[in-house]
């Protein structure tokens, strides 16, 4: 034991000087707002005003234009979405705005690789910046005790403090603090099927991990707790990965039958009869599974015009199955064209 | 269990924990049990490899100890003839030789099985197609166990030691199996000999401030080499590897020093955190770099680089082979026939080929290894006869050896032949080896931009440009770190100064680990050398 203490001030002071240059760097990063999800002062100013809240992951983040769904609907909303955002984030962050706006509804946006990921994998990507969308250090340690694991404490620390180098580097080369839009982060277009290699991936419905499902369930009651309309979202994919993936068909059915269990709403914009002409793989998307700016448009225009009820110009396809007859990157064109 | 996870981390810390709260007698135990425990992580087969080494080395030389010492105290009871005498040593020597070639053979070919195997019946498929058309044999793909090439090596050095008479066979079994299954060095080495490590592991230790510090600075030292610095220049090394005919050739250039710096990074930082980590339980690990990259010729670099192996190849095949009865009477033959200077020569020629070979062969079944080893060797074998060339030469040209500037030339000059040597097997196949080098010297000359010369960052993204400094930071601590380790800058402070600057360094050290290390080593971490 003497030999214990022997080594312990030495211990200790080092243990104290990390400390407090992580916590340091932490105070740095959650101090500023120089990252564009940094939004907790944004929603803090409009609290008690957003009536319409869209929440998923990247898909909803560069897709979902508020302004586009305001203008026309003459609401107030806001996109809460993140990219890689996990189920329970998502939960934490809409209980938050529920409890202090007025909300009448809420797009939930859900993808196939959402409900099918593994959060182990994902090295807290998702879950970090969450966390610094909260408003308070208690908020913070609230939510990484209850949602992550001793591997993932250290993959958000890392994170952490590599935001907080970057901040160092943003502000040694003065710029400007992100000025938040309404969440909407839009991307550039690329052609995407110029990249694109004709491998088919594979949604298994049988691997759906069960406590996504089970947070996916939290987070409708507690809309329904609070009387909100909740609209289950499909984000548009680009018609070449729509081509290649499989077992779409047996996804839709099971957020069909979700949807009715849970009395909510189901709308699958990639199943958009006219999504051949509404979109462009040349300049409707950043990547195969995200929309660009200009593809964003078009689909909250496809939104907007479904929320008002517009049967004549939003129509759709019953199934994948029906849709990829109509894809002209069908594997049989796709090779035809290669 | 990956080296780089926080799993092996917290491992780390119950290993040391249990070690200094237990009786010091029990010690080794907990030793013996994290190493079983660390080879279990790595799948039960690892643990059935392992044990049959250790068990039949243990037999083997417990046998040979056995018919020794009989040997001995029969000598010593009974008065013989010198004549007598020679035949009974050599009876002895035949059985003993007999015991341990059956343990070394089996040993070796379980490596072959693992390792060769695969590659031999590609070779005969080869040959078979070239006269019949067809293949004769099936496809054999067998995952060799984690740290074979290691842990037989080491096993192999103890029995050859025991039949050797250095040292006495290890009466206890489990003593064996830690010395063979140790987990600092299972994986990548280093491959000690029993006399240097046994006395450590089994000796009591207790916890010392002067051990415990240094050895954890070390230990965060290396895991800064591997995780800061390696593991960010491997995508920018494989984006050259992968498209070397596009890039012009000072970025083929770099991407190959690079790799250079890769290699080292990853290799010595494993290294120095298992060094790092016997140190804090009071072991002092058999060192394995001694600044590589500061030699002045490839012989001297091999002196420096992987120690270990270096040392293994000359105790147990260089001096074998070299002494060995048809190598002498070659060497005399050459003597007659081309006096002296010669007569040395052609015997060490043929002993650093074969140790060459198996080098290269030790390294990888492929012929790019096999290859890349021949070229090593060749290297040493024409410094070795061109030796009195340079000597005139030099006289001839005046040139001092101690000039630092003449100095500074054979240093960049052997680590830029390294560097060509080190890429040949690593590009993908021999061919692409040789393209890269020949590219480097054929390729376009010129570069208009940063971004033209470093491709493989992608400049677009801010962390992807703060990884890459981070690692450019890294290479140069590395390289300040050895010019203070070459000059003993190290030990000039002392006392509670010294201290101070130990607690700065650990946590700048932890600091740059946790932020760039941990996510440039997700998905993966593995280290280069444990797939040999």
């Amino acid at each position: 034991m003497r030999s214990f203490k022997r080594i312990l001030p030495e211990l200790l002071s080092f243990l104290l000087c990390f400390s407090a240059l992580c916590f340091g760097a932490a105070a740095l990063y959650w101090g500023t707002a120089y990252h564009s999800h940094q939004d907790a002062a944004l929603r803090r100013e409009l609290a008690g005003s957003l009536d319409t809240l869209i929440v998923g992951a990247s898909h909803a983040l560069n897709g979902v234009d508020p302004q586009v769904l305001d203008e026309a609907l003459d609401t107030s909303s806001y996109n809460l979405s993140g990219s890689l955002m996990p189920m329970h984030g998502r939960y934490v962050l809409l209980k938050k705005e529920l409890g202090r706006n007025p909300v009448k509804t809420v797009y939930l946006e859900i993808a196939a690789d959402t409900l099918l990921r593994n959060s182990g994998e994902e090295y807290a990507e998702g879950d970090e910046p969450i966390i610094a969308r909260l408003d308070t250090l208690g908020e913070r340690l609230a939510y990484a005790t209850q949602y992550l694991d001793l591997e993932d404490w250290r993959n958000l620390a890392s994170r952490v403090m590599l935001r907080s180098v970057q901040t160092l580097f943003k502000m040694a080369r003065r710029e400007d603090p992100v000025q938040a839009g309404r969440g909407f982060q839009p991307l550039e277009a690329h052609n995407v099927t110029a990249s694109a290699r004709m491998e088919p991936e594979r949604y298994a419905i049988e691997e759906l991990n069960p406590q996504t499902v089970s947070e996916l369930e939290q987070i409708v009651s507690l809309c329904r707790e609070k009387q909100v309309r909740v609209i289950l979202l499909v984000v548009p994919e680009s018609h070449v990965r729509l081509a290649k993936t499989r077992e779409l068909d047996r996804f839709h059915q099971w957020m069909k039958q979700f949807a009715l269990e849970h009395g909510c709403e189901y709308s699958n914009f990639n199943l958009l009869r006219d999504r051949w002409t509404r979109f462009s793989d040349a300049e409707s998307f950043y990547d195969e599974g995200h929309l660009s700016a200009q593809g964003a448009q078009a689909f909250s225009e496809a939104l907007r015009d479904w929320m008002r009820g517009d049967q004549e110009r939003v129509q759709f396809y019953e199934s994948y199955d029906q849709a990829l007859r109509d894809n002209p990157y069908s594997q049989e064109s796709w090779e035809e064209e290669t | 269990m990956q080296i780089t996870s926080f799993s092996f981390f917290l491992f780390l810390i119950a290993v040391l924990a249990l070690y200094y709260l237990v009786p010091r007698r029990f010690q080794w135990g907990v030793l013996l049990l994290a190493s079983l425990v660390f080879s279990l992580s790595q799948g039960a087969k690892q643990m059935i490899f392992l044990g049959f080494t250790a068990l039949s080395v243990y037999a083997g030389a417990r046998r040979i100890q056995a018919l020794s010492d009989a040997e001995k105290e029969k000598r010593a009871k009974t008065s013989f003839s010198a004549e007598e005498k020679k035949g009974y040593k050599q009876a002895g020597k035949r059985r003993r030789k007999r015991v341990m070639l059956l343990v070394l053979l089996s040993n070796l070919l379980l490596l072959l099985v693992f390792k060769y195997l695969g590659f031999f019946m590609d070779q005969v498929n080869l040959v078979a197609g070239f006269l019949t058309g067809s293949p004769v044999l099936g496809r054999v793909s067998l995952l060799a166990p984690l740290g074979i090439s290691f842990y037989t090596f080491q096993m192999i050095g103890y029995l050859v030691s025991v039949y050797w008479g250095n040292i006495r066979a290890e009466r206890s079994f489990f003593r064996l199996l830690l010395f063979c299954s140790f987990f600092p060095q299972i994986t990548q080495g280093p491959i000690s000999e029993f006399s240097d490590l046994s006395g450590q592991l089994f000796a009591e230790h207790s916890l010392k401030e002067a051990d415990f510090f240094p050895g954890a600075e070390r230990l965060l030292w290396g895991f800064f080499k591997k995780m800061v610095v390696a593991d960010a220049l491997a995508p920018c090394v494989q984006d050259v590897f992968a498209n070397y005919a596009q890039y012009a050739a000072p970025t083929v250039l770099i991407g190959a020093f690079l790799y250079s710096v890769q290699i080292y990074a990853d290799f010595s930082g494993y290294m120095d955190i298992m060094c790092g980590l016997c140190r804090m339980m009071g072991i002092r690990l058999t060192e394995n770099f001694t600044r590589p990259y500061f030699s002045k010729s490839i012989a001297e670099y091999w002196r420096r680089w992987h120690i270990s192996l270096g040392a293994w190849f000359k105790r147990y095949v260089y001096y074998p082979v070299g002494i060995s009865r048809w190598n002498r009477n070659l060497g005399k033959w050459a003597k007659r026939r081309f006096g002296q200077r010669l007569g040395d020569t052609i015997p060490a020629t043929v002993a650093l080929t074969v140790v060459w070979l198996a080098t290269g062969l030790w390294h990888g079944a492929s012929w790019a290894y096999i290859i890349w080893g021949l070229v090593n060797g060749l290297f040493i074998i024409l410094s070795l006869w061109l030796e009195p060339i340079y000597a005139k030469g030099r006289s001839f040209f005046h040139v001092q050896e101690h000039p630092k500037i003449w100095r500074l030339f054979q240093v960049l000059r052997t680590f830029f032949l390294v560097t060509l040597i080190k890429v040949l097997p690593e590009v993908g196949s021999l061919r692409d080896g040789f393209g890269l080098v020949g590219r480097i010297f054929s390729g376009p000359m010129l570069v208009h931009s940063l971004q033209g010369l470093l491709p493989f960052v992608e400049w677009g993204v801010l962390t992807r440009i703060l990884f890459f400094l981070a690692a450019c930071l890294g290479t140069l601590c590395m390289l300040l770190h050895s010019l203070a380790q070459a000059r003993g800058w190290h030990a000039r402070h002392s006392g509670r100064r010294a201290r101070f600057l130990r607690v700065l360094r650990c946590c700048i050290l932890a600091f740059l680990i946790l932020t760039f290390g941990v996510q440039n080593s997700w998905g993966g971490g593995g280290f280069l050398y444990a797939q040999f």
